[in-house]
């Protein structure tokens, strides 16, 4: 209320003082392209309140607010822009940058394929594809980027999301070859983090800390450097240096789902409860619905005592995915934790028939 | 040095197990006192396998680790030739019965050697998990540095009362299994005895706990079936989780204090060896007329003695040197895959 009033005043005194609306808009563009973002905000305002509704200018109250890291406004003035021009591609790339910079990924990825359909464009598919990366939907990332990897074969950023991608997705030998086209360029942080990824997949985890490290040497801001190096020290035991890593990773990038989710991983593995959630509750905003986040929440509350939130959730998560041993195992845990054995044996008796399955499978696989 | 010799002062003083415990429960407490579990920990200086082995070498690749005595202690160190890494042996982890490995503390952490005492060969021979770990250097070959809480779980299990205040601790213990470790309260109920308060000397009897409450209190310390079960491993390197093995077992209920750890264990006394002291807990539920009392299990067709012997076959784990006894209760087959 007081600062309708405050806008109100300023209105008013901007008329008192004579000056049109168009005169503030002008005033405030020059302020934004000045630099003064605090007078162009101002002004803005100003000019929304006197003048006629506009989605251009809503949009550029919203860039010069995100400018000032002020983003969950800069959001709720894209959305207003929104409601005046719904299908605005400038407003929309905005809405999704901001969505993007605070970890709402999922709500980016949406915005950013609506621009993609009216106006597509080689930001708009490296957006995209960066989200998708973040949220480890790495076949989607590869469908986005090979037609522009036609186009410019040597592009740095969609080589190294690509490459990345691929052996993600444990596509190795394209992957090699992307790499491959990375390193003609020369020594880079992001050439080793990828020469580490695939040593990482492949079982090298001596190989691929040394990568990492080097990486991490050539650039320590390398995104992704430490939460890579912290999976390698994870496979070979050092999980207290792991540890460091993520954290460090989250100093470098706080929406690092990576790091997020392994340091919640091993807070959990050494019975630091609180500080787990507290990281998982981070992941789950990051990848919101993620069945592998909320199956460690319910874990997390099961080694709590909270019986009853861990049983909701697991009993959610094994109606979703009738084949996820580990959930029924915890289900039947929980159960003969409540005293309810039947559920408990009933449970116990669908993780032997899956373990008995899989091991058929393997032995199956093994015998081709 | 000085804080070993606290600490081994301190051990020392709670050397009896559970003294005051004793005092009424002569029997277990001097039964338990020699079991595995009793000496599951001892210090570098104590351990009797090293006492008993004044020089154990092991070498692989460039690297040549030993264990050699040096009046009281023992001494851990690793070489490449070039360089040596020493430091005494802190403490010994297992009694011995398939093997023992050993920790040692540097720059305030605790390491676990890449090498193992077993029994079956009286030899150095690679740590399980070790084989396969990169050794860039003496100092990546000398060890594998725990976590705090992992040393705390591996303390926590095989001592008593073991007290952490930062640093690499802990700082005081009581080494192997002691009463306090399965009888919750017992300290309690000692003091309570003590001064002839009745209600205050309750504590729970664990002879009439189901089947699943005691595996749970047994896998306090020996890894639960779900934890084996969500985690693994799989396949025969999995055999060592009885609890696991035993609750995937087709005739395990959880109700059932028939197939309880404790109907054929007792954990005051040593590991029954000879196959027809078991006989009696499988007849419990197999004997003959077991079916008529509506139990729906059948007698064994083929024998009525060492059941054991057939139903619950001895898998080797080679990297542990070491048979041990499946506790997957169930009817064999020729040539069968190992039952995850």
């Amino acid at each position: 209320m007081r600062r309708l009033i405050f806008a109100l005043v300023l209105s008013a005194a901007a008329v008192w003082a004579g000056q049109k609306p168009e005169e503030i808009l002008k005033d405030a563009i020059a302020r934004h392209q000045a630099g003064d973002i605090e007078a162009a905000i101002r002004l803005y305002r100003e000019y929304l309140t006197a003048g006629p509704p506009s989605a251009l200018i809503l949009s550029n109250l919203g860039a010069a607010l995100a400018h000032q890291g002020r983003y969950a406004e800069a959001i709720a003035e894209y959305e207003n822009a929104l409601r005046l021009e719904p299908r605005n591609p400038q407003v929309l790339l905005n809405l999704a940058l901001a969505y993007y910079k605070t970890g709402r990924t999922a709500e980016a990825r949406d915005r950013l394929e609506e621009v993609r359909q009216v106006a597509p464009g080689y930001q708009v598919t490296l957006l995209l594809a960066s989200c998708n990366n973040r949220l480890g939907d790495y076949k989607k990332v590869i469908a986005l980027l090979e037609p522009l990897e036609k186009e410019k074969p040597e592009d740095p950023a969609v080589n190294y999301l690509l490459g990345s991608a691929l052996l993600h997705d444990k596509q190795t030998d394209r992957g090699a070859a992307v790499i491959d086209r990375i390193l003609r360029k020369g020594e880079s942080a992001e050439a080793r983090l990828l020469l580490g990824t695939a040593k990482l997949n492949a079982s090298d985890y001596a190989g691929a800390r040394a990568d990492f490290l080097k990486a991490l040497e050539l650039n320590p801001q390398v995104p992704d450097g430490h939460a890579s190096l912290g999976l390698a020290l994870v496979s070979l035991g050092e999980a207290g240096a792991a540890a460091d890593a993520f954290r460090k990773e989250l100093e470098v990038d706080p929406l690092n789902f990576t790091a997020a989710f392994q340091l919640a991983l091993l807070e959990k593995k050494a019975r630091h409860f609180e500080e787990a959630s507290a990281l998982l509750k981070r992941c789950l905003d990051l990848r919101p619905g993620d069945d592998a986040i909320r199956y460690q929440m319910a874990t997390g509350d099961l080694a709590t005592g909270k019986l009853d939130s861990a049983r909701e959730t697991l009993e959610d998560i094994v109606k979703k995915n009738p084949s996820f041993t580990e959930g029924h195992v915890s289900l039947a845990t929980v159960y003969y934790r409540l005293n309810r054995r039947e559920d408990g044996d009933r449970e116990r008796a669908l993780v032997r028939q899956l373990t008995a399955e899989a091991q058929k499978k393997a032995a199956a696989a093994e015998s081709r | 040095m000085i804080l070993w010799l606290a600490i081994l002062g301190q051990a020392l003083a709670l050397a009896a197990p559970g003294r005051e415990c004793a005092d009424c429960h002569r029997a277990e407490a001097a039964a338990q006192a020699s079991t595995p579990m009793a000496l599951a920990l001892a210090s570098g200086g104590d351990a009797a396998i090293l006492r008993g082995h004044t020089s154990l070498r092991f070498q692989a690749g460039p690297y040549t680790w030993s264990i050699r005595r040096e009046g009281p202690r023992s001494v851990y160190s690793v070489s490449d030739g070039t360089t040596t890494l020493e430091a005494p042996v802190a403490w010994a982890f297992g009694a011995g019965v398939m093997g023992q490995t050993y920790l040692f503390e540097r720059n305030g952490a605790w390491y676990e050697t890449p090498v193992s005492w077993f029994a079956a060969t009286g030899r150095l021979d690679w740590t399980l998990g070790h084989a396969a770990r990169p050794r860039g250097n003496v100092e990546e070959a000398a060890g594998r540095r725990l976590a705090p809480e992992e040393a705390q779980r591996c303390f926590g299990c095989h001592s008593a009362g073991a007290a952490w205040r930062g640093g690499a601790g802990p700082e005081s213990l009581a080494p192997g299994v002691r009463c306090e470790q399965c009888h919750e309260g017992a300290a309690r109920h000692a003091a309570a005895v003590e001064r002839g308060d009745e209600a205050g000397a309750r504590i729970a009897k664990l002879a009439g706990t189901g089947s699943e409450d005691l595996s749970n209190l047994c896998g306090k310390c020996h890894p639960r079936w779900d934890e084996i079960a969500a985690n693994g491993p799989h396949g025969p390197l999995n055999v060592r989780f009885q609890i696991y093995r035993l609750t995937s077992s087709r005739c395990y209920d959880s109700a059932d204090v028939r197939i309880a750890c404790t109907a054929c264990h007792d954990p005051h006394s040593h590991v029954v060896r000879e196959a027809a002291y078991y006989d009696r807990r499988c007849l419990a539920c197999h004997g003959e007329g077991k079916r008529a009392a509506g139990s729906g299990v059948k007698p064994c067709p083929k024998a009525a003695r060492d059941c054991i012997t057939c139903h619950m076959p001895k898998v080797e784990i080679p990297e542990l040197h070491f048979r041990f006894t499946d506790h997957r209760i169930r009817v064999t087959r020729a040539g069968e895959r190992y039952p995850d």
